[in-house]
């Protein structure tokens, strides 16, 4: 596995160390900064890798908005819930998204009470799965940012098998970043940018943050010399006082984006209005299929309204909060008490890439040993 | 309905159910011994909490295990079934620092499984037996209804002699110890995974299922003092460590550089998401021994053909008693906790 192998130098301890030094040193005379990230895999990979160790105490990363599964909005897990329980339909999904809880049941739920729900692992096995049972009704229910509604249109336009329909929940990133401007009140300094999510954007989608915000922005890619790296240019930014957009991620992302990709999605899609779950509803942010393939959108073929109206979060789930980065995990009275992830009382303690799930799983302080424990075998 | 009552915690009462976690071999595995069995079954031998029992007949003893095998699928890259219900029970034995002799085999079978596919399973059975030198001595065999059953589960129970100086059990793991495995992570896991769902990577992943006696023995000839042997199967070497941690209360160290993984689990574990550290091994032991043995019982394990890749891994510290720490590759410190939940289902 060469490109493994190849991944290896973004794991070196002495990069690691010498950004670490960097950071401290470009941050000396800033005080408190606040940066955040919008990416549940940021999230996951700062606290497997440990990454706050690293960092100076005054150099906040706060989780924002960036789990999928997360964010998806409890009205569109209803609907493939209601789906779920029609006679001969089975909806198709990716794993994460089948044990979210939505307003009465999760999709697991439905399933163990008789509803047909399949986990896939990609848009293609939906796809075969079709073809090789014509006779059944199969529902893809497709979630996730830019960097997954890529693989959706191209499914799309590919042409899928006529018992195959689409119920489409994904977000687009960029607009949601206005909201957490206003939500914070200007006590964000930075963003980092998912490296993913630009790969396929470019870098201009981004450039409202610099015109009207005049806030830098970073690119930053997903091993721990990746994450220090654009942690580093974010601050260099913020004490120059160049309120720019950056590329920390170049080995992936280029300015212009991927405009195969970009080209596919505006072929298949157009932006409305959308919820992200217990947050509001973000203008231009929901990614709808086009009138000219309406004949395989769930929401328009399938009756998918839930005899019931939507709660999208239980009482005294701080959720909500936490995907805004208005708390932390440790902030929420249920973390690790009566919400685990093996009985999730909210959606961020579902996905792996969901930031409760993250801090149970790994941790989020510091841990001391004493030198001679400390020493290296 | 609530959201809580929908999604019902394994601890509750009245409404509560089995879920596959419970088998997951991490915390709710430990849940379920704790609240549903141990209470009932409490007894000094059992509460000694080892792979298997160790039994005293006057001056001789013996190691007692038993193991149910529910793998899908029946057949993997590496194995199947059969080989892997004998060598999950010898190695079970194994464990306890005894030399495995006999086993009993019971079959539940569905009814319209392929006799063919039957006698496959058991001729591995009777290979793996041989190449561990243990007799199949006893067995029995029941069919239920189509639709009942998932082909094959097969129980194997064993029994084995224990040298009279041999006290090998999670209690004694003790500051200073180093901990060492005898090869690579998360073959096993991996390998059934990448059968069950159909995912192809460059190389084919094979189990690791294989009989660990030989290996254990000559390790106890270099070092009767092996405070602890553990195999960590379900769950992986993050349930296993923590096992051992809580039972012996003192910490263990682990240094993600020296974990020895195949390039292509890894990049399987990547791509889909799973922590190597979480995943089913088949023909692996953790072995605790003090520091000053740490270097001779390596050079003996590297020998062996079941222990080329043997690495140091760890220590025990006195520190965060009953709790796993992994040193990462970059140098920072993080908690190594049991999984919670299934990772993924029926893997051995």
């Amino acid at each position: 596995m060469g490109e493994h192998a190849n991944l290896e130098k973004y794991k070196n301890a002495e990069y690691v160390a010498h950004l670490s030094k960097a950071i401290k040193a470009v941050s000396a005379s800033l005080g408190t900064v606040k940066l955040m990230h919008v990416c549940g895999t940021h999230e996951h990979e700062i606290a497997r890798h440990g990454i706050r160790q690293f960092l100076p105490p005054t150099i906040q990363i706060i989780p924002g908005p960036g789990c999928p599964v997360c964010i998806c909005p409890v009205e569109s897990i209803d609907q493939a819930i209601t789906l779920a329980y029609q006679p001969n339909t089975t909806v198709l999904t990716f794993g994460d998204m089948v044990r979210v809880p939505a307003s009465h049941e999760s999709l697991e739920d439905a399933r163990r009470n008789g509803g047909s729900v399949k986990m896939v692992y990609s848009a293609l096995d939906a796809v075969n799965l079709a073809r090789e049972n014509p006779n059944s009704t199969f529902v893809f229910f497709s979630i996730g940012f830019e960097t997954t509604v890529v693989g959706i249109a191209g499914m799309i336009k590919t042409g899928i098998p006529k018992n195959l329909y689409v119920l489409l929940a994904n977000r687009y990133m960029p607009p949601v970043l206005k909201l957490l401007m206003d939500v914070h009140d200007e006590s964000i300094q930075g963003f980092l940018l998912a490296g993913h999510a630009a790969t396929i954007t470019g870098l201009h989608a981004y450039d409202f943050m610099e015109d009207e915000f005049q806030l830098p922005c970073v690119a930053t890619g997903f091993e721990p010399v990746d994450i220090l790296l654009g942690i580093f240019e974010c601050l260099k930014l913020i004490k120059n006082k160049e309120p720019r957009i950056v590329n920390a991620y170049p080995r992936a992302v280029n300015e212009h984006g991927n405009t195969v990709a970009l080209q596919l999605i505006e072929d298949v899609f157009e932006r409305k209005p959308g919820i992200w779950r217990g947050i509001d509803i973000v203008d231009d942010s929901a990614f709808r299929i086009k009138e000219e393939y309406s004949f395989l959108d769930a929401e328009k073929q399938l009756d998918c309204t839930p005899p019931y109206p939507p709660r999208s979060h239980p009482p005294g789930c701080d959720c909500h909060r936490i995907m805004l980065g208005e708390l932390l995990p440790t902030n929420c009275k249920m973390f690790t008490k009566t919400c685990t992830p093996s009985n999730p009382y909210g959606p961020c303690m579902v996905s792996p890439e969901g930031t409760c799930h993250t801090w149970f799983k790994h941790g989020s302080g510091k841990i001391s040993l004493t030198h001679t424990a400390a020493h290296t075998i | 309905m609530s959201l809580s009552s929908s999604t019902p915690h394994p601890n509750s009462s009245g409404s509560a159910k089995v879920v596959l976690g419970h088998g997951s071999g991490g915390k709710l595995s430990q849940d379920l011994l704790e609240t549903v069995f141990f209470p009932y079954f409490k007894n000094s031998i059992l509460d000694e909490n080892h792979d298997g029992a160790i039994l005293r007949f006057g001056n001789q003893k013996l190691a007692f295990s038993t193991d149910s095998f529910v793998v899908n699928p029946l057949f993997f890259h590496g194995g199947n079934i059969g080989d892997l219900a004998i060598n999950g029970t010898i190695n079970d034995l194994s464990m306890c620092g005894a030399l495995p002799q006999y086993l009993a085999a019971s079959f539940i079978l569905e009814e319209g499984f392929p006799l063919h596919d039957l006698k496959k399973i058991v001729q591995s059975m009777h290979s793996a037996a041989q190449a561990a030198n243990v007799l199949l001595v006893t067995g029995d065999t029941k069919v239920v209804e189509k639709g009942k059953g998932d082909g094959v589960f097969i129980n194997t129970t064993g029994i084995g002699t224990v040298g009279n100086s041999i006290t090998i059990s999670p209690k004694n793991a003790a500051p200073g110890d180093v901990v060492l495995i005898n090869g690579n992570i998360g073959d096993h896991g991996i390998a059934i995974m990448s059968e069950r769902e159909g995912l192809e990577f460059e190389t084919t992943i094979e189990s690791d299922t294989a009989p660990l006696n030989d290996l254990i023995q000559n390790i106890l000839e270099v070092s009767p003092n092996v405070h602890v042997l553990r195999d960590p199967t379900r769950g992986g070497l993050a349930s296993t460590l923590n096992e051992i941690a809580a039972v012996a209360q003192y910490g263990i160290l682990l240094e993600e550089k020296q974990l020895p993984i195949q390039p292509a689990v890894m990049a399987a574990c990547e791509i889909l998401g799973l922590d190597p550290l979480h995943i089913a091994n088949e023909g692996k032991c953790l072995v605790f021994v003090p520091e000053n043995e740490g270097d001779v019982v390596l050079q003996k394990m590297r020998q062996h053909p079941l222990g080329k890749e043997s690495a140091v891994i760890g220590k025990v510290i006195r520190e965060h008693p009953g709790k796993v720490l992994l040193r990462t590759a970059i140098e920072s410190l993080r908690m190594l906790d049991m999984p919670e939940g299934e990772q993924l289902p029926r893997i051995c």
